[in-house]
């Protein structure tokens, strides 16, 4: 059964994440709760106090706190200011006989897409777009269904 | 504005997605694409070449984030992971097996690592870029690639650029017909579309007008390779990148000729004229009250200094300066005429 899981396990949470669509990692997600933007003064997000204060002897700013288990792990470039943290599948109804087909691209900030993603322009005018969901999936998940996972769990082994 | 995301994708992520390429994230830039070294934002990209003792070298901008990104070949982020807590986990882990079990989860994408991205070019956002990172970098026909929904910086000098590691990964991306016969018919262009919601878009008609390469390697083509752009203080490795690739051109059949365009040197002026003078109306909508930044003491004052308040607090600093240098350009007309006609009522 070990082995069994072990040799699912990225992809079974891959797919769960991907059902569930809902998480997201941003690079200014130090405050990982929807941002009430009448109430956000200029002070209260890491724009001015965190990442311009402190520079590097190069001159580049360094990364508030949050990011450094981000930057440590997938992105020590600061090349991503959001990011799906889990690979995705391609639309079902996309050409699989393309040359692009499963293939992952990114995308410069400033380019619209409807998706999770928010589009800021790195800049703090079009910040307000933090997270458009809880990036946790904290929701119980009912009883009925736990018990049904349960049980093909169960099967499944 | 509260929870504002775009309504639409892009044309480009859309012919993406229907070719079936998977979004992965939105890179670090510049702020609105004004810089050429992507430290005028948030948090600076980071070249993922080090310096010859190590230090920290720019990724270029405005692209800079899409670059670092092909260069290291970053893979999906992965670290909320560790946040879960471990009883979320296996609670994840049985409503696993249900999902693995319904939907198949073998479709997920098993090639994780970024060999592509795309970016815009203004004045150079991405083939500076392109060339600080090492990788290719490949700036389109401005019209060739659709530029609607994209946050627009100079209208009449923005362009869709591709970044790749690999020059077939470039066609790929921009047309797929160079190994399949390329007859007008049966040529599968991903993203080099006419694009009916972009005006600057051109037309099929244009585009046939366009030479093709009928047979790969059978037909020669003509280059024209500005005397100009030969600089004196370029860099001898950029020289020599150039000498040889202007002889493998000669050696492979094709013409090379020295032409001349004599404007360059006033390229560079000429583009912060324009460029600032469209990014000071382009910008003008993040006032806080359509788009943008709004501030909590907003309703203190008027409309003016609720703006002034939303666009100080939002902008950066860089790009202030340049609607700051915009304006200038668009009220000069302003300024010279009640000045000029003073002038000739004097002389006169």
């Amino acid at each position: 059964m070990c082995v069994h899981l072990s040799f699912h396990f990225g992809s079974q949470i891959a797919a769960v994440f991907q059902s569930f669509n809902l998480m997201i990692c941003t690079s200014r997600g130090a405050e990982f709760r929807p941002v009430d933007r009448r109430s956000a003064t200029p002070t209260s997000t890491h724009h001015e106090n965190n990442a311009y204060s402190m520079t590097r002897p190069s001159g580049l700013k360094r990364l508030p706190r949050f990011r450094s288990l981000h930057t440590a792990s997938t992105d020590p470039y600061n090349a991503f200011l959001s990011q799906y943290p889990i690979p995705r599948s391609p639309l079902s109804d996309s050409k699989p006989d393309s040359p692009l087909y499963g293939k992952s691209i990114a995308l410069k900030d400033n380019i619209c897409t409807n998706d999770a993603l928010p589009t800021t322009c790195a800049s703090r005018t079009l910040e307000s777009t933090s997270l458009p969901l809880n990036p946790l999936p904290l929701s119980p998940i009912p009883f009925p269904r736990l018990l049904c996972g349960v049980c093909l769990f169960v099967v499944h082994c | 504005m509260v929870d504002y995301f775009s309504p639409f994708d892009a044309t480009v992520v859309t012919l993406l997605r229907d070719a079936g390429a998977i979004i992965t994230g939105k890179t670090n830039m510049d702020e609105f694409a004004m810089g050429s070294t992507s430290t005028n934002n948030l948090v600076s990209v980071v070249n993922p070449h080090r310096g010859k003792e190590g230090e920290e070298l720019s990724a270029g901008g405005s692209s800079g984030g899409s670059a670092a990104a092909v260069a290291a070949g970053l893979a999906w982020g992965y670290y909320l992971l560790f946040l879960i807590p471990s009883y979320i986990l296996s609670l994840l882990f049985l409503f696993c097996s249900l999902g693995c079990l319904f939907f198949g989860v073998n479709r997920c994408a098993s090639n994780g690592v970024h060999g592509r991205a795309i970016g815009t070019d203004t004045g150079g956002s991405v083939r500076l870029p392109a060339s600080y990172c090492g990788i290719i970098g490949f700036k389109p026909t401005y019209g060739l690639l659709s530029r609607y929904g994209i946050i627009s910086y100079a209208h009449s000098l923005d362009t869709v650029g591709l970044f790749t590691r690999t020059i077939p990964d470039t066609i790929s991306l921009f047309r797929t017909s160079l190994s399949v016969s390329p007859s007008p018919s049966n040529r599968i262009d991903i993203l080099n579309k006419h694009d009916k919601h972009d005006p600057t878009s051109l037309s099929p008609a244009l585009r046939n007008l366009f030479p093709r390469p009928r047979n790969q390697g059978s037909r020669s083509w003509t280059f024209g390779i500005p005397r100009e752009y030969n600089l004196p203080s370029l860099h001898p490795s950029m020289t020599r990148a150039w000498s040889t690739a202007i002889s493998k051109l000669r050696s492979s059949g094709n013409t090379v000729n020295t032409i001349s365009l004599p404007r360059t040197r006033e390229a560079l002026s000429a583009y912060y004229v324009l460029a600032t003078a469209e990014a000071a109306s382009n910008l003008a909508r993040y006032d806080g009250v359509r788009y943008g930044f709004t501030t909590a003491d907003d309703d203190v004052g008027g409309y003016r200094d609720s703006v002034l308040a939303a666009r100080n607090a939002g902008l950066g600093e860089e790009v202030r300066r340049r609607i700051l240098l915009g304006n200038y350009t668009l009220s000069a007309r302003l300024i010279s005429f009640p000045t000029h006609s003073l002038f000739a009522v004097r002389w006169w």
